[in-house]
């Protein structure tokens, strides 16, 4: 069975990271992925942005190669190296949705066709 | 149709068509080339394609695929040809595709001589290639047989999903005779070919792959098993011989292809002479036909062997008579064909001249 | 929400068993894909080599046939003239294609077979643990040219886009690198020409494709990708070589 991780905003960092990266996700925790966050002015309309692309690893198949590391051009993936996948390897993540422009770069690079890219 | 004077390889060439093939690849070595140079005149005209491939190595190559494709398909070539081709033979048989290949053998070893000879008895019976497997042999000893036995050479490649050889000889091969082609059916009961690699949109089902590589110990055993499976089932029903004169023999010549018909002539002689001698004739050369021997052995004082070989065939007499009767053996070799009186010495020799 | 990228359908669900970022997974991806957006899946038929890529026969979504070493070219000649309507496609590592198999390679070009060859180039032997490979830069150390290869003796790499390009019979030779998104968007335009040119009957068609083997070479996987960059395309010039429809 391979798991399958759905990230979404709320979930884009990993449990153990840099403390600035936990300060971001909890001023958003609350925040809902389709709205802007609340730190605008309300003297300026309110715009819709569209929700982040969605970035599924289908995580048991990856082998910790890194390609899609260093293809992103946002530079918002990296190996999980606080735990190993059923292969034993460092699973590749997403650790900051935000970022993610939908390009599929990563999805394309991957030997191993683990990631799926929609938007 | 009516008798027609072919050549050797021509007959055979003009069998494999009628049988149904429509693919040959090859590469010309003397003393075959009639069969491509046959296959490339009509094989387009019966919608077919013929290939002369690169090598001997390519050729067979192309034969697998061909074959894993579902196709009727023919390879012909002459002892150095044979060589290069064992690998792919191996290939063949460990992933179970049906094929005829015909060796139009000369004299060896290396380049040799290009005159006949029957020195490949052991690369056809006992392998020639890496593995276990066989390659089910027949040894026809004139042109009608020839040509008979090239179609029924593909019924049986198709039957047990082998490689069948046609075992010839140049002699064979470069003889001129007359051949009957009757109209030819495929044996009605032939299993269907629902394992040939088409495109999966053609065959409408699961995809289809052609291999013999398993890796895991246990499935090779039980592959290799499955296949042994086969070659005894070939030997309970696709034995063939002829026995001639052997009722009354004193000496039971045992002899196959050409120097079988040389064996004739001289057991004519040596009736003649008083001397009975009489014929055991293997048309399969694997499955040997063991049964045989059965048959006759109780009547001669002894076998004679005869081979264009230093001694080949010999040792499954050996395991024939199971040390029964004595056996002698009469070899002639690097091209050169036996005469009839040669063997008659032979007789002489071993019953003492005659009453 | 539009799938911007998802695993090929050309691709069977039994996980690749290549090592940690070697490229044959990106090429076995390009391929699969052209497959399904040629709308050939159906018809196709690949040949497998003997090397790393000997359980293609496992990876892509259609019928296939495991070939001797180096006798691809040949086996899908067998099954091209059984199946002319068959898409017939080989996968060949540089030992496979440049070494055992030349004369097989050279002589289905010369025929014009209608076949399409995607030819794997890392430069050194992977399945047998890092053996120097036809395609072997000077200098690159190998376990069986430890001391690097020497041009006295072992010669130079051979170029094979280059060779197949004297051959009249050959409809495209393109030569292309997966080290990055744009260049294997670009290599799979040309795999996707190439089974166009079959498609169309236009004769013999073969990608080369630049790969690397990070195990053999001893880097990770992301160096590897930047010494196909710096290392490879000198001696093996991204192009295309042969184009019977002209343009790049």
């Amino acid at each position: 069975m391979i798991r399958q991780r759905r990230l979404r905003s709320f979930f884009a960092i990993s449990p153990i990271s840099p403390a600035i990266d936990a300060v971001k996700t909890a001023s958003r925790a609350t925040a809902s992925p389709s709205v802007v966050p609340t730190l605008i002015s309300s003297a300026l309309p309110v715009r819709e942005k569209s929700p982040p692309p969605e970035v599924i690893f289908a995580e048991d198949l990856c082998k910790g190669c890194e390609l899609c590391v260093t293809v992103c051009p946002t530079k918002i993936l990296k190996l999980d190296m606080t735990r190993v996948n059923a292969r034993g390897y460092f699973p590749a993540i997403v650790y900051n949705l935000m970022e993610c422009s939908g390009c599929g770069s990563c999805a394309k690079m991957c030997p191993d066709s683990v990631i799926t890219v929609r938007r | 149709m009516a008798k027609k004077l072919m050549k050797g390889n021509e007959a055979i060439a003009a069998a494999a068509i009628n049988a149904g093939c429509r693919y040959f690849f090859g590469y010309p070595i003397t003393p075959q080339n009639e069969i491509p140079e046959y296959m490339s005149r009509e094989l387009p005209k019966a919608g077919g394609a013929y290939v002369q491939a690169e090598s001997e190595v390519a050729a067979i190559n192309m034969v697998y695929g061909a074959a894993g494709a579902g196709a009727r398909v023919l390879t012909s070539s002459s002892s150095p040809g044979i060589s290069l081709m064992q690998e792919g033979i191996s290939y063949i048989a460990g992933a179970e595709l049906p094929c005829v290949l015909v060796n139009i053998m000369r004299a060896g070893p290396g380049l040799g001589g290009v005159q006949p000879s029957q020195a490949d008895y052991f690369q056809a019976t006992k392998g020639g290639g890496h593995g276990d497997y066989h390659v089910l042999v027949l040894a026809p000893a004139n042109l009608q047989e020839a040509a008979d036995l090239t179609q029924l050479a593909f019924d049986l490649a198709d039957r047990y999903r082998n490689p069948v050889m046609v075992l010839a000889d140049g002699m064979i091969g470069q003889l001129m005779e007359p051949v009957e082609l009757s109209p030819y059916l495929p044996a009605a009961d032939l299993p269907p070919k629902d394992w040939a690699t088409t495109g999966t949109a053609a065959s409408g089902g699961r995809r289809r792959v052609i291999n013999s590589l398993y890796l895991y110990p246990d499935q090779l055993e039980q592959h290799v098993r499955a296949l042994y499976a086969k070659y005894a089932a070939m030997e309970r029903s696709e034995v063939r011989y002829e026995l001639h004169q052997c009722e009354d023999a004193d000496v039971v010549i045992v002899a196959y292809g050409t120097t079988s018909r040389i064996a004739r002539s001289a057991i004519e002689k040596c009736r003649s002479l008083g001397l009975r001698a009489g014929l055991l004739r293997p048309i399969t050369l694997y499955p040997f036909p063991f049964a045989a021997f059965e048959r006759v052995i109780d009547r001669p004082q002894g076998f004679l062997v005869v081979e264009m070989s230093m001694g080949q065939m010999l040792d499954d007499v050996k395991i024939a008579v199971a040390g029964r009767k004595p056996i002698a053996f009469y070899g002639r070799t690097g091209g050169i064909v036996p005469t009839p009186e040669e063997i008659v010495k032979q007789v002489q020799a071993l019953l003492g001249g005659g009453p | 929400m539009k799938t911007v990228y998802e695993k090929s359908a050309g691709l069977t669900d039994v996980p690749l068993h290549y090592c940690p970022g070697c490229t044959h997974g990106i090429i076995h991806k390009l391929v699969a894909e052209s497959l399904v957006e040629l709308d050939v899946l159906g018809r196709a038929i690949v040949v497998a080599p003997v090397g790393c890529a000997v359980f293609a026969y496992d990876y892509f979504n259609c019928d296939a046939q495991e070939a001797a070493h180096g006798r691809a070219p040949a086996v899908a000649t067998g099954i091209k003239r059984v199946h002319p309507d068959a898409i017939v496609f080989t996968y060949q590592g540089d030992g496979d294609l440049a070494s055992i198999g030349t004369a097989e390679i050279v002589h289905a070009a010369m025929r014009g077979e209608n076949i399409t060859v995607i030819f794997v180039n890392n430069a050194i032997y992977g399945m047998t643990g890092g053996q120097m490979a036809p395609t072997t830069l000077v200098g690159q150390s190998t376990t069986t040219s430890p001391l690097g290869r020497n041009r006295i003796g072992q010669g130079a790499p051979l170029r094979i886009c280059e060779m197949l390009a004297t051959i009249e019979a050959t409809a495209y030779l393109a030569r292309v690198s997966v080290h990055t998104v744009p260049r294997l968007t670009a290599a799979k335009r040309a795999i996707k020409k190439a089974f166009q040119m079959q498609i169309e009957r236009k004769g013999f068609s073969l990608v080369e494709v630049l790969s690397t083997c990070p195990t053999n070479w001893g880097l990770s996987p992301v160096e590897a990708l930047r010494w196909v960059e710096q290392t490879m395309i000198p001696v093996f010039p991204l192009g295309v070589f042969k184009d019977l429809e002209g343009g790049t």
